[in-house]
């Protein structure tokens, strides 16, 4: 069944910070290893090691128990931490799969923005190791 | 400047709880939410048990989401609760309600009496 996202539930290191994001985006990657040869006249390839990440834009808070305050900590102390993220706030299922990674964060950019504007901040979380996980129980 | 550091314990010592501290092993402790959201599905001013890194404590205590409670401050019953669950910082388990309501009721009479 088709879905508007409305109310897609993200977490931090347990927080749930879904009040303060405006986008979130999944990303499933394995690195492409080549293993072309001269039989079938046309590239081939094997999946090597994984790459997912999630990229999440917070609407940035300052204040205490917010967002700067959870994720600078996260990159000063080089800590991993779990992000999760489903489409919606209803139980886990079939049909609302749970999107879960141990991540570090690398780059952080607390403050960016114009005069006027939301003060926004797009955070991408690599995740260790086994990548991310999709649930549906 | 005198080096106070301990040396690491050697392989196959038996550890006290205050080194395990001091190595940043996984502990179990409790805490409160102080923040406004939900923090490992409990909502603000519930009391849970987690295992964390000092990483991650750290990062949560400091940041201001978590306050850690001491075993001087939970109501005894609430320590009795509080022990059926152990859970992991990835994987919370809902603390008994009975916890929360009697931390909250001390509250509440304390904000009274003052």
């Amino acid at each position: 069944m088709k879905i508007v996202l409305k109310d897609c539930v993200v977490t931090v290191q347990g927080i749930d910070f879904s009040d303060h994001v405006s986008s979130v985006e999944v990303s499933l990657s394995k690195d492409a290893v080549e293993t072309t040869n001269f039989s079938g006249g046309g590239r081939e390839q094997i999946a090597g090691l994984k790459s997912d990440e999630f990229s999440v834009t917070f609407q940035q808070d300052f204040a205490a128990g917010e967002v700067d305050a959870i994720l600078y900590p996260l990159y000063n102390a080089e800590t991993e931490f779990v992000v999760t993220v489903k489409p919606t706030v209803g139980a886990v299922s079939e049909g609302n799969p749970l999107y879960t990674g141990t991540c570090i964060l690398l780059e952080y950019q607390p403050l960016a923005g114009s005069v006027g504007e939301l003060s926004e901040t797009e955070v991408t979380f690599p995740t260790q190791r086994q990548g991310i996980t999709r649930s549906t129980v | 400047m005198r080096n106070n550091r301990q040396a690491p314990p050697v392989s196959g010592e038996r550890l006290e709880a205050r080194e395990l501290n001091r190595l940043g092993t996984d502990r179990v402790r409790t805490y409160r939410n102080v923040s406004r959201h939900d923090v490992y599905g409990h909502a603000t001013g519930e009391v849970m048990e987690l295992t964390l890194t000092e990483g991650q404590h750290n990062a949560l205590v400091e940041g201001g989401a978590l306050v850690e409670i001491t075993e001087e401050e939970l109501p005894a019953d609430a320590e009795a609760a509080l022990a059926e669950s152990v859970t992991t910082g990835e994987e919370a388990t809902v603390v008994k309600q009975e916890a929360a309501e009697e931390i909250s009721a001390d509250e509440s009479h304390e904000g009274e009496q003052a």
